[in-house]
């Protein structure tokens, strides 16, 4: 007997079912011709499971077994399936006996989509890639993006209390690290850092996190790595009801909900929430905080329709949020303080369209808008009548705006043969303005094709090579090349290498930034070079599953060099003129050591990786090391549904170097520190609530010894903030 | 799935809703944080000073004269509205640039104006007249000098650069000054004579009215100028334009405290204060930009105690750089007679 489970399967009296061939039951709620392609696959004695996602809901573990039992299967088929199509090269096969659901999130065939053809199993994705899976998180109360990446190998969080979360990737920041919300890149940077502390988390599915370039498919910005945040589509049953409430001890109160539900071929998604916090600061009772109050809303809807061969996806999000930064009572008479009001506003919408033209054939279109605003705005306020008033200093009140227009093709054909392709296309058209844009008001745009080949050389050997070329209405676009490489040496070893050139266009702000007063001449530099870069990676990982128990490692070695390092510098010496040069070089190189275990209902990951900075300078080299171990921790009690996680992180001091106001070589650094954190959750109420509570930063760190700026005007060493100190928290998850 | 199984469906999550509200209601005040209201402050109080502000305006685009006396401004003018001044005594030979838009010059050794054809190495040779290192000037004697000047006009209250000029001091006596003047990208040499004004410190020149402009009230009838000027840093050498206060070079002194309390300054602490007559004495350092929270810091602590030209004395501090509606630029000072 056979029995086929096709997606969105949902155990409940009156189930249709077709019988299709010979004795195979089929169960779905829509059957689809393309879901029975590979049924020529199928042997006896199994059940085969087709999924959206890797994560099943409890309901239909419970038919997985009542259906073994029945029908006295012993092996299932999973059929890795994400919201856009699969093929036969993603099914994973299961002895009954070894299922149990600690099992189902650890080895089930993860699904990638960045910088693949199609959504293809982690396992034989040629871009190696690394999966969050935001389900794992849950314990330890993660609330946006930072939250989720703080605990991740190569990664590191900087914070700004102003300008928000940034994050640096094999050693290479902000400007040259690729954010994507489901393929659509996001923008409106800070500083060259998109605020990861704005990326909520809510109703975030997984994170995919790829390091080195993916320029040829994602083109500028895309140069240490991306980071593709891909967001749940559709609920998880016909009619979905989430609601949670987050509360920290140090003052963060959030709740957010969603709701959903399918009709026939359409599902609905909506959801939204606020998230609050009250502002801290360690041992300050005046106004002022170190930690700025926050309040953020935000909201999105989700719209998908099936129509067979043609999936239609409709997402729009909206955002908003305000920083209210009070200020120190001014001396002497404390009667009067300057408060900054930053409020951020981003919008973005997105349209994507699948079409599968036959087995071989797809084309997959994205169009999408984003919209983002900031302003600052200064009141001078009189704290004796507390009246205030906008003031009309110069540099006080800005509005800076960014909208961008991109939009995405690509045509890939993938058999089963020897070769396989990809074409597309990508337009990206950003404009942007604000006070200190010179004239205002300025727009870019890149027009690129791409296209690779995907060469199955011997059955497990792939080579990928790719090429795009752009035309840039700013700036001259270099060619991009790269090349990967998959090596399945045997069941258990995978080697991967890759070779890309990366690049980064120079962003609007370094092209027109003017900012000339009095005090200040800075200038953008409209004959700016694009930063160019290659990149070398290599990961070999191991992987035995053996019984309830599984065995991974990985090794990987990692190589940037970056050519034409857009720097501001000082022109003219003494008329302290600043303008954006391409000057510089620097290289990132490094490696990481990664295992983990499951035993049972145990858990333990550990890791370790070292990276080397060489910053050069007029031809000579200054190196920088550091190094960072990282150790996860989890047990589970299946029958009290309840876990416990620890998650720890050591980051060794960073050293670095900048060119300093007198164009000498300033060494900076950033402290060390560790970071530990416990969760522990259980489920209620036949899992339809889930508490978890624990304690954040168990090491009580505040803030970290570091020098960030050189030059005449620099103190000498200061600290910067981390974190908020020691902090419990509660979290309720309701889902019905 | 039809919608009537749908609705049944949504009615069902409903139940289920209520009842698991119960439950989330103890997380009630953990959703609805919201920021507290601020306490209000009691306003100091004055006591027997005076309070005055000067408006500089946030560009710092007025030099400003005062009379402690008076207790008023005596005049102002734009920064704009002269480049160089002249030495006004009997004896009087020193020019000085405009040191609030930070002007500089240089001597190119050459005395023809056709032989001065560019500004390359110009920034390496240049000069400035800095309040804190007055032994070095830019122009300074201009007695037995028949060399050409170049100078860079610096810049105006928007930060745009003026140009150069060239410049040539052909000969000073007791009563008048007389100079050749090319402007950039022009041929034309022009000769002005700019007469000496007794009454006065310095005569002005102006180059854009290319004529002798009245700038500075008589002598004897302020103390402070409020204007920005050039202070030179040294390690790394870093000359910097500062806004401050400058004494009046005739016959004005000051003394600079930080021990004693503004309120406890009388005549006879005043009288064992050590006065000095450089022109910084007050200066800039009553301020401080703070470049984490881009916002002026007053130093209300450093007291001031001035001896004008007429041997009164006066003490004085300052309390704010904001105006009332916080724009920069406009230092406020508590002041009283001793």
């Amino acid at each position: 007997m056979i029995i086929l489970l096709a997606p969105n399967f949902v155990l409940k009296t009156g189930q249709k079912y077709k019988l299709l061939q010979n004795n195979v039951l089929f169960f779905c709620q829509r059957a689809k011709k393309t879901s029975l392609s590979f049924l020529s696959h199928i042997e006896n004695d199994m059940l085969i499971i087709v999924q959206y996602s890797h994560n099943f809901a409890p309901q239909e573990m419970n038919l997985i077994y009542m259906l073994s039992k029945i029908y006295n299967i012993t092996t299932l088929l999973f059929m890795c399936l994400a919201y856009q199509g699969y093929s036969q090269s993603d099914v994973s096969s299961v002895n009954i006996n070894n299922l149990d659901s600690s099992f189902y999130n650890k080895t089930l065939n993860e699904v990638v989509v960045t910088g693949n053809y199609k959504p293809t199993g982690i396992d034989k994705s040629v871009v190696p890639t690394r999966i969050i899976s935001l389900s794992k998180l849950s314990p330890l109360a993660a609330q946006n993006v930072a939250d989720v990446l703080k605990y991740q190998a190569n990664l590191r969080i900087q914070q700004d209390n102003i300008l928000g979360t940034g994050m640096t990737m094999q050693g290479i920041s902000g400007e040259n690290i690729k954010i994507l919300i489901n393929g659509v890149p996001v923008n409106g940077r800070q500083n060259g850092n998109i605020d990861l502390g704005q990326l909520n988390i809510n109703n975030v599915e997984r994170i995919e996190i790829v390091e080195g370039p993916l320029s040829v498919q994602y083109g500028t910005n895309a140069l240490a790595g991306t980071i593709n945040i891909i967001t749940k589509k559709k609920p998880a049953k016909d009619v979905d009801f989430n609601a949670n409430t987050y509360y920290e001890s140090v003052g963060h109160y959030n709740v957010n909900t969603s709701f959903g539900w399918q009709i026939n071929r359409q599902s609905f998604l909506l959801s939204g929430g606020r998230n609050f916090f009250q502002g801290w600061s360690e041992g300050d009772t005046s106004r002022f905080q170190t930690w700025k109050p926050k309040i953020q809303y935000f909201g999105d809807v989700n719209y998908n329709i099936d129509l067979g061969k043609t999936k239609i996806g409709f997402m729009g999000n909206y955002f908003n949020e305000f920083i209210l930064n009070r200020g120190r009572p001014l001396l002497p008479y404390f009667e009067k303080a300057f408060d900054d009001h930053y409020t951020t506003t981003r919008y973005s919408s997105s349209l994507n369209l699948t079409h599968q033209f036959d087995n071989q054939l797809r084309t997959n279109i994205l169009i999408s808008y984003s919209d983002y605003t900031r302003t600052k705005n200064t009141y001078y306020r009189d704290l004796v009548n507390l009246s205030e008033i906008m003031t009309n200093n110069s540099s006080d009140q800005d509005t800076t705006r960014f909208n961008m227009l991109s939009s995405r093709g690509t045509v890939t054909k993938t058999t089963d043969e020897k070769l396989n392709f990809e074409a597309g296309y990508d337009i990206n058209v950003e404009t942007g303005s604000g006070l200190r844009l010179k004239g205002k008001n300025h727009s870019i745009g890149d027009y690129a094709a791409f296209a690779s080949a995907e060469w199955h050389i011997t059955e497990g050997v792939t080579f990928r090579p790719g090429l795009r070329a752009s035309f840039n209405t700013s700036y001259q676009a270099p060619l991009i090349p790269s090349a990967h490489i998959l090596w399945k040496i045997t069941d258990q070893f995978t080697l991967r290498a890759s070779y890309g050139r990366g690049f980064r266009s120079p962003s609007l702000k370094e092209l027109y930034f003017y900012f000339v007063d009095i005090n200040h001449n800075i200038r953008g530099n409209e004959n700016l070079e694009a930063e160019k870069s290659h990149n070398l990676n290599t990961f070999l990982t191991y992987k035995k599953v053996k019984a309830k128990n599984v065995y991974k490692a990985e090794a990987s070695l990692f190589y940037n060099k970056i050519n034409n390092l857009i720097t501001l510098a000082i022109l003219r010496g003494e008329q302290n003129e600043y303008g954006y040069i391409n000057v510089g070089q620097y290289n990132t190189s490094g490696g990481q050591l990664f295992g983990e275990i499951v035993l049972n209902n145990f858990s333990v990951g550990s890791g370790a990786s070292l990276t080397r900075s060489m910053n050069v300078f007029n031809n000579e080299r200054y190196p920088a090391d550091t190094w960072e171990t990282r150790s996860n921790l989890t047990y589970t009690f299946p029958k009290a549904k309840m876990n416990f996680n620890f998650w720890f992180k050591h980051v060794s001091k960073q050293p670095g170097y900048v060119l300093g106001e007198d164009g000498k070589i300033q060494p900076i650094f950033v402290g060390t520190y560790n970071l530990v954190d416990f969760g522990t959750s259980k489920k209620f109420m036949k899992d339809k609530m889930m508490l978890s509570f624990g304690i954040k930063n168990i090491f009580n760190v505040k803030n970290i010894d570091s020098q960030l700026v050189g030059g005449a005007h620099s103190s000498s060493n200061g600290s910067s903030s981390l974190a908020t100190g020691r902090n419990l928290f509660v979290k309720c998850e309701i889902s019905l | 799935m039809s919608f009537h199984n749908l609705s049944i469906s949504v009615l069902k999550v409903g139940r289920q809703l209520a009842g698991s509200l119960a439950v989330a209601a103890f997380l009630l005040p953990s959703i609805t944080g919201c920021l507290k209201e601020e306490q209000s402050v009691k306003p100091h109080e004055p006591g027997n000073v005076i309070t005055r502000t000067v408006e500089l305006s946030q560009d710092y685009r007025y030099q400003v004269f005062y009379s402690l006396e008076k207790d008023s401004v005596i005049s102002r003018n734009i920064k704009t509205d002269w480049d160089l001044s002249f030495e006004s005594n009997t004896e009087g030979s020193k020019v000085f640039v405009n040191s609030s838009r930070f002007m500089s010059a240089s001597n190119t050794g050459q005395e023809a104006f056709e032989a001065v054809t560019d500004t390359s190495g110009f920034f390496l040779n240049r000069r400035l007249d800095a309040s804190n290192h007055p032994d070095t000037m830019a122009i300074g004697e201009v007695k037995n000098t028949n060399k050409i000047y170049l100078i860079d006009r610096g810049f105006d209250e928007n930060g745009d650069n003026l140009g150069f000029i060239k410049v040539k001091f052909v000969s000073v006596d007791n009563e008048k000054y007389v100079i050749q003047i090319q402007k950039q990208g022009d041929t034309q040499i022009q000769t002005h004579q700019i007469m000496k004004n007794y009454s006065r410190n310095f005569s002005y020149f102006s180059v854009k009215t290319n004529a002798q402009v009245p700038i500075e009230p008589n002598k004897n009838d302020w103390d402070l100028m409020f204007t920005q000027y050039i202070h030179t840093f040294s390690d790394p050498y870093l000359p910097y334009l500062v806004t401050g206060v400058l004494l009046n070079p005739y016959n004005t002194q000051a003394a600079v405290d930080s021990t004693i309390d503004f309120k406890k300054i009388d005549i006879t602490v005043a009288n064992n204060m050590k006065l000095r007559a450089a022109p910084d004495v007050i200066g800039y350092g009553w301020k401080e930009f703070g470049f984490a929270n881009s916002v002026y810091k007053i130093y209300a602590h450093w007291n001031f105690v001035v001896r004008d030209s007429k041997s009164l004395y006066y003490k004085m501090h300052f309390i704010d750089f904001y105006n009332d509606k916080g724009t920069k630029g406009y230092p406020k000072f508590e002041l009283q007679k001793l």
